[in-house]
C-alpha cells in the first residue's frame, strides 16, 4: 500500500525519480537511465536503511523545497550545502526523521551539480521494463515519465515509519569529489584511430569546459574543438560515457538517458568510476581527460563498489 | 570467421567488427554466444557488421575465450528460423509525405513512382536504435538511396515512414529527426506497458501495404 509523503513546492531544474537502471533493453533502442552519481544516491538511500538501489530523487536543484504529507525518514546526499527543517539548518550526513507540515528546505550553492533525496522505503513511480527510473525523452518510468514538478504529490511505502538514523561515517568519501575542476579517466574508444596523434594528444592535454548544454541524456564540452579525419561512419552502440566528437568539434558526453546509438567518432568512454565525478560538474567547470587501461578502470570501480557494499553490510550501529 | 577484430567500449564492453553483414548470420551468432553463459555476457546489441557485447559486474575473465568462440562459430542456414513476414500499413498522402517534393526533386522520379519503389521492396529489421523502437530496416532500392536532411527537423510525427542513405526506418514517437519523410503508418511500433513491446523483430521480413488517408483515420489497431 502507497501513502503520499510528500508534496513538492519548489521542484528546481531537472527532478526526476531515479532508481537502478533500466539495464538490457539497448537491442530495442532504449536507454539505461538511473543514478547519475551512484555514490550519492546510494549513500542517500543507506542514510534511510533503504536498499541500494531503492526510487529517490535526483535533482539538478539549486534550491528544493517540500512539504511532509505523511511521517517519514529523509536522507539528502549529492550536491547539497544547506538543509533546513521548519528554517533550522540540520546536519547533511545524517537521517532526519520527518512529522506532517514539516517544511523542508534543500540549498545548493557547492561544486556539486546533483542532489539525491531518498526517503525510507522509497518513492513509488512507475514500473517500466523493469525500472522505475524516469526517461523524461521517451516517457518511461517514474511519475508518468515526466520531471518533477511543483505541487506534484510523491507517494510511498506505507511501512516508511522512521526506524533509525544514520550518519556518514567519519572518513567516508561523500561529497568530497565534488569540484570546480575534475580529472577524469578515459578508455580509448573504438574509433580513437580516426584521429591523428596530434589530435589525441590535444585531447589528453587540455582541460575542457562544461556547457550550458547539460541534461540527462548528455553533456556538452566546449573549449577546445577535436576533428576527426572522418565524420562518415555508420551507427553504432553508445553507453553511459561514451564522448562523441561532432562535426562542430565540441564533445559530447553521454548520461544515463543518452541513446544506444549514434553516428559521431567514439573518442573514448570515462571509466564508470569517474562517471560520478563528472556527472556532478557544474556548467562552467573545467574537466580533463586522462587515458587509462581497462584492467586499471575496472580494479578501481571494485575498490569503489567494495566499500559501498561494506558499508552495507555492516551491521547498524545506534 | 578469421581475422577477428575487436576494441574495448569502455572497461567492460567490447565490440567485434567486420561479421556478416547478414542480419540473420549476425542473430545466430548471437544466439550462439548466448548458448556460454560463462562468458558472462549480459548484453548482446548488434549494429551494422558489428555485435556490441557487455559484462557482467566487473568485465569480461577472458576476451579471448569470447574470440575463440566467435571464430568457432558455424553458420547453418536455418530457413525455419526466418520470421514471418510483417505487412505494415502506409499512407502516402500528401498531409503525411512532408518530403514529397524534396525526394521528387533528389530522386528525379514523380511521387507514384517512388511509392511503387517504396511498396515494392521487402525489408529486413536490420537494428533499433535512435529511439526505442525505431527499427532501421535493409532493403531500401539504389534509386531512392539519399543523403540525410542537412539540418534535422524539429518535430516529426509519430508514425512517419522515412528513408535516408540506404535505410527505411518508422518513428515510433514524436522525436526531432532527420529523415526524408515519405509517409506514414497507423500503426504503433512501441508500447513499453504491452508483454510485446516490440511488434517488430530483429531478423523480420517486412513489408509496406499502401491504405488511403480515409482508412488511416479510421484504423484501429488490433
Amino acid at each position: 500500500m502507497d501513502l503520499p509523503l510528500i508534496r513538492i513546492i519548489n521542484s528546481g531544474n531537472l527532478s526526476t525519480l531515479q532508481a537502478a537502471s533500466r539495464f538490457g533493453f539497448s537491442d530495442f533502442g532504449i536507454p539505461e537511465s538511473g543514478f547519475q552519481d551512484k555514490i550519492s544516491a546510494q549513500l542517500a538511500n543507506w542514510l534511510v536503511g533503504n536498499k541500494r538501489f531503492n526510487t529517490l530523487i535526483e535533482s539538478y536543484a539549486n534550491y528544493f523545497e517540500f512539504e511532509v504529507i505523511n511521517d517519514c525518514s529523509m536522507g539528502v546526499q549529492g550536491a547539497c550545502s544547506e538543509i533546513r527543517i521548519n528554517g533550522q539548518s540540520v546536519s547533511l550526513d545524517q537521517g532526519h526523521h520527518l512529522t506532517v507540515n514539516d517544511r523542508i528546505q534543500l540549498f545548493n550553492n557547492t561544486h556539486g551539480a546533483i542532489l539525491y533525496l531518498a526517503m525510507t522505503g522509497g518513492f513509488t513511480g512507475t514500473e517500466v521494463l523493469g525500472s522505475t527510473a524516469t526517461d523524461i525523452t521517451n516517457g518511461l518510468g517514474g511519475l508518468n515519465g515526466l520531471p518533477l514538478a511543483s505541487q506534484d504529490i510523491l507517494k510511498g511505502s506505507k511501512f516508511n515509519t522512521p526506524r533509525q538514523t544514520r550518519s556518514i561515517p567519519e572518513g567516508l568519501l561523500s561529497r568530497r569529489y565534488f569540484s570546480k575542476n575534475v580529472t577524469v579517466h578515459v578508455i580509448a574508444g573504438p574509433e580513437a584511430y580516426l584521429f591523428t596523434k596530434e589530435v589525441i594528444d590535444n585531447f589528453y592535454s587540455h582541460a575542457f569546459v562544461l556547457s550550458a548544454e547539460i541534461s540527462r541524456v548528455g553533456y556538452r564540452l566546449t573549449g577546445h574543438p577535436i576533428h576527426a579525419d572522418s565524420y562518415n561512419i555508420p551507427s553504432k552502440t553508445v553507453l553511459p560515457g561514451t564522448i562523441q566528437i561532432p562535426p562542430s568539434g565540441d564533445p559530447i558526453i553521454l548520461m544515463a538517458d543518452g541513446p544506444v546509438t549514434g553516428g559521431y567518432p567514439r573518442m573514448g568512454v570515462v571509466a564508470k568510476v569517474d562517471q560520478p565525478i563528472l556527472a556532478q560538474l557544474r556548467s562552467g567547470g573545467r574537466v580533463r581527460f586522462l587515458a587509462c587501461l581497462p584492467e586499471d578502470a575496472r580494479l578501481r570501480e571494485a575498490n569503489q563498489r567494495q566499500w559501498i557494499e561494506e558499508l552495507y553490510h555492516k551491521k547498524t550501529e545506534r | 570467421m578469421g581475422g577477428i577484430q575487436w576494441r574495448y567500449l569502455g572497461e567492460d564492453a567490447i565490440e567485434i567488427s567486420n561479421i556478416s553483414s547478414s542480419i540473420h548470420v549476425q542473430l545466430g551468432l548471437r544466439d550462439y554466444l548466448k548458448g556460454f553463459p560463462k562468458l558472462g555476457i549480459v548484453s548482446f546489441m548488434l549494429t551494422d557488421k558489428t555485435l556490441t557485447l557487455v559484462s557482467e559486474k566487473y568485465g569480461f575473465m577472458s576476451v579471448s575465450h569470447i574470440i575463440d568462440r566467435v571464430a568457432a562459430y558455424q553458420h547453418k542456414v536455418d530457413e525455419n528460423v526466418m520470421l514471418p513476414l510483417s505487412i505494415i500499413p502506409i499512407c502516402y498522402d500528401e498531409a503525411f509525405a512532408l518530403d514529397q517534393l524534396k525526394l521528387e526533386g533528389i530522386c528525379k522520379l514523380d511521387y507514384e513512382e517512388i511509392i511503387s519503389l517504396h511498396l515494392n521492396a521487402e525489408y529486413t529489421v536490420a537494428m533499433f536504435g535512435f529511439m526505442p523502437g525505431f527499427p532501421y530496416l535493409n532493403g531500401l532500392p539504389l534509386s531512392l538511396s539519399i543523403p540525410r536532411l542537412k539540418s534535422p527537423r524539429k518535430i516529426i510525427p509519430k508514425g512517419s515512414v522515412a528513408i535516408a542513405n540506404e535505410m527505411c526506418g518508422i518513428y515510433p514517437n514524436q522525436t526531432p529527426g532527420g529523415w526524408h519523410i515519405i509517409g506514414r503508418s497507423p500503426l504503433s511500433l512501441f508500447d513499453p506497458l504491452k508483454d510485446d513491446v516490440l511488434p517488430l523483430k530483429l531478423g523480420q521480413r517486412v513489408k509496406f501495404q499502401r491504405i488511403s488517408k480515409k482508412d488511416f483515420d479510421g484504423f484501429t489497431p488490433n
